[in-house]
């Protein structure tokens, strides 16, 4: 397993191509940038924190094919207790970091992989899985950070890709030889890209026959010739060019550092190719990418919540009214949402069961309505948190106010709250605050791991609405109806 | 007389209600007789110390054929015990031994 240090040291032996701001960065300095090390330095945490004594029991596991310690980050799910590890790992660790690590998205990938490649595979006589596996050893052994690609840009919405006027607005297959395929398009929303050593590109939703060369999973390192990342901008990310209290988590950043991948004719050898063509299958990839992606939420939110409960406590105290009634109320209804939120990514852990491949799946009815809380409960978390924390969170003055030998003497007097508490103690956590419950922060509650609607789509086909009717009709004593 | 093996495993930390590295050293400091190992580096011991931090205490049981000792902040092997006392009865259990 990597270290932390191993991880920085990695990243900068790419030859990635990343624009920030309609500039090209330096690929061996790109992750000092300050828009881009706190995402870094959270990714680093999944490294380092699997060296740790206190958090290896949930940060690593045994690898099935090589019966090596390796980290969790790169397993196959062999279990339901590691479904459960999975979310409890993702909790721990942002409660140490506060926000996105990044290295779920990848590790969601390939799990889904593994069961689509080998039941592909089983009907259609293909080999992908082996390469699959092949892949995985070298994933494992290089302890790499894969970013999971699925979001295609997908221009007007009412048209299939093969429809769209543009053929590129969904990534797709231009060219095959006995080497290898081609692919061109784009991905969007690439959380920790930037900061990954390859990625795996899945495709965005199911296809028909029509739009075959859509149907694209293949692995590609970040550095591929024909790779260029174009970094996303975020809310007051001027402010990390500035000093540290602003940025509210400077260590660690808000949400993963996302940006657009653009692949322009990127050459792929058939040894990482995993579905090329196979369409009846691309909907079965999405789907179990998705509910393990979902499955994530209440582990990844719950522990972001619990920092923003925390802070929003801390903050009460700091400012003399940690012990009003309604404050403690609040603090309640939060707690009871983040740990809703936690309660259903343990349920569909639980409820789990294995594959016709041997790995573990997670219950996708229980999965997809843990995620579509957190499109609620999250913004309701959060509302709560600003509630009491007060206008301060969006008012206050800059740290260069705070640090002016003219003015400063004033930001110290008048933003001062309870006696015994600094000032500055005061303003990180109200900036802290500030970023964790606004901005990019809830819309990355809104629509990661797919928009609310997708989970609706999911769990109302799930949730078997004729039987209950069945059962009502039955305890009501009603005969006649059919 | 050889002194007493004790290997410490974690749990991994996610509702992390005590302060299980302050428990390993208060066991540091009280238990001069005793050597302390991170059993997934050492299993060559005569006592298996499972510390976790909340209540759950689900942190995984590695195959072990000695005594194992089990805590949680509110109790040891299962037995209620108030957090200011865990320090003591994990110590007079490791000497029960």
């Amino acid at each position: 397993m990597k270290t932390g240090q191993e991880y920085r040291d990695s990243l900068r032996g790419r030859n990635i191509k990343v624009y920030l701001k309609g500039q090209l960065l330096d690929s061996k300095e790109l992750i000092d940038h300050p828009f881009i090390r706190g995402h870094v330095n959270s990714a680093a945490m999944t490294y380092e924190m699997a060296q740790d004594p206190q958090y290896e029991d949930l940060m690593t596991t045994t690898s099935h094919l090589t019966g090596k310690k390796i980290n969790r980050f790169t397993s196959i799910h062999q279990s339901v207790g590691d479904l459960v590890k999975k979310v409890k790992m993702l909790r721990m660790i942002s409660l140490n970091t506060g926000t996105c690590y990044q290295r779920c998205v990848g590790f969601d990938a390939v799990n889904s992989l593994y069961s689509v490649t080998f039941e592909m595979d089983q009907k259609l006589g293909t080999n992908y899985h082996a390469r699959l596996l092949d892949y995985l050893k070298y994933w494992q052994e290089n302890d790499l950070m894969v970013a999971g690609a699925m979001t295609d840009p997908k221009g007007d919405r009412s048209l299939r890709p093969s429809q769209q006027a543009d053929p590129d607005l969904f990534v797709h297959v231009v060219k095959k030889d006995d080497k290898g395929i081609v692919i061109r398009g784009a991905k969007f929303h690439m959380t920790g890209m930037v900061n990954s050593h390859e990625m795996l590109i899945m495709p965005t939703s199911g296809y028909g026959e029509e739009d075959k060369d859509y149907a694209v999973c293949c692995a590609v390192p970040v550095d591929a010739p024909g790779i260029i990342h174009i970094f996303g901008r975020q809310t007051n990310d001027d402010r990390k060019m500035e000093g540290e209290i602003d940025q509210g988590n400077a260590r660690f950043g808000v949400v993963g550092g996302e940006c657009v991948t653009v692949l322009e004719d990127v050459f792929v050898p058939w040894e990482r190719v995993f579905m090329c063509g196979e369409y009846q299958y691309s909907g079965m990839m999405v789907e179990r990418f998705a509910c393990y992606h979902r499955q994530n939420y209440g582990g990844c939110k719950g522990g972001v919540s619990d920092i923003v409960i925390g802070a929003a406590a801390v903050l009460a105290d700091m400012s003399g009214y940690g012990k009003a009634t309604h404050i403690k109320d609040k603090l309640n209804e939060m707690i009871h949402h983040a740990e809703t939120l936690y309660c259903c990514s343990i349920a569909c852990s639980s409820e789990g069961k294995p594959t016709a491949a041997g790995n573990y799946y997670v219950d996708p009815l229980l999965a997809n309505v843990g995620k579509h809380n957190v499109t609620k409960l999250i913004y309701e978390i959060d509302r709560l948190a600003q509630d009491i924390g007060g206008g301060l969170l969006a008012t206050m003055p800059s740290e260069s106010d705070l640090r002016s030998p003219e003015i400063g003497k004033y930001i110290e007097k008048y933003y001062k709250g309870v006696e015994g508490v600094p000032t500055e103690d005061r303003m990180r956590v109200a900036r802290l605050l500030e970023v964790m419950t606004g901005g990019v922060a809830l819309v990355e509650s809104m629509h990661g791991a797919g928009s609310p609607q997708a989970q609706k789509v999911m769990y109302s086909k799930l949730a078997n609405l004729q039987s209950k009717k069945q059962c009502a009709l039955k305890i009501a004593g009603v005969k006649s109806s059919k | 007389m050889n002194s007493l093996k004790v290997g410490i495993k974690y749990c991994g930390h996610c509702q992390p209600q005590m302060d299980t590295k302050e428990l390993y050293e208060q066991l540091l400091l009280q238990m001069k007789d005793a050597e302390f190992f991170y059993f997934a580096l050492n299993e060559n011991v005569d006592i298996l110390l499972i510390l976790n931090a909340c209540q759950v205490g689900c942190a995984s049981r590695p195959k072990f054929h000695g005594r194992t000792i089990i805590v949680t902040p509110n109790e040891v092997d299962y037995w209620p015990v108030e957090k200011q006392d865990i320090v003591r009865k994990v110590i007079e259990k490791i000497r029960k031994y």
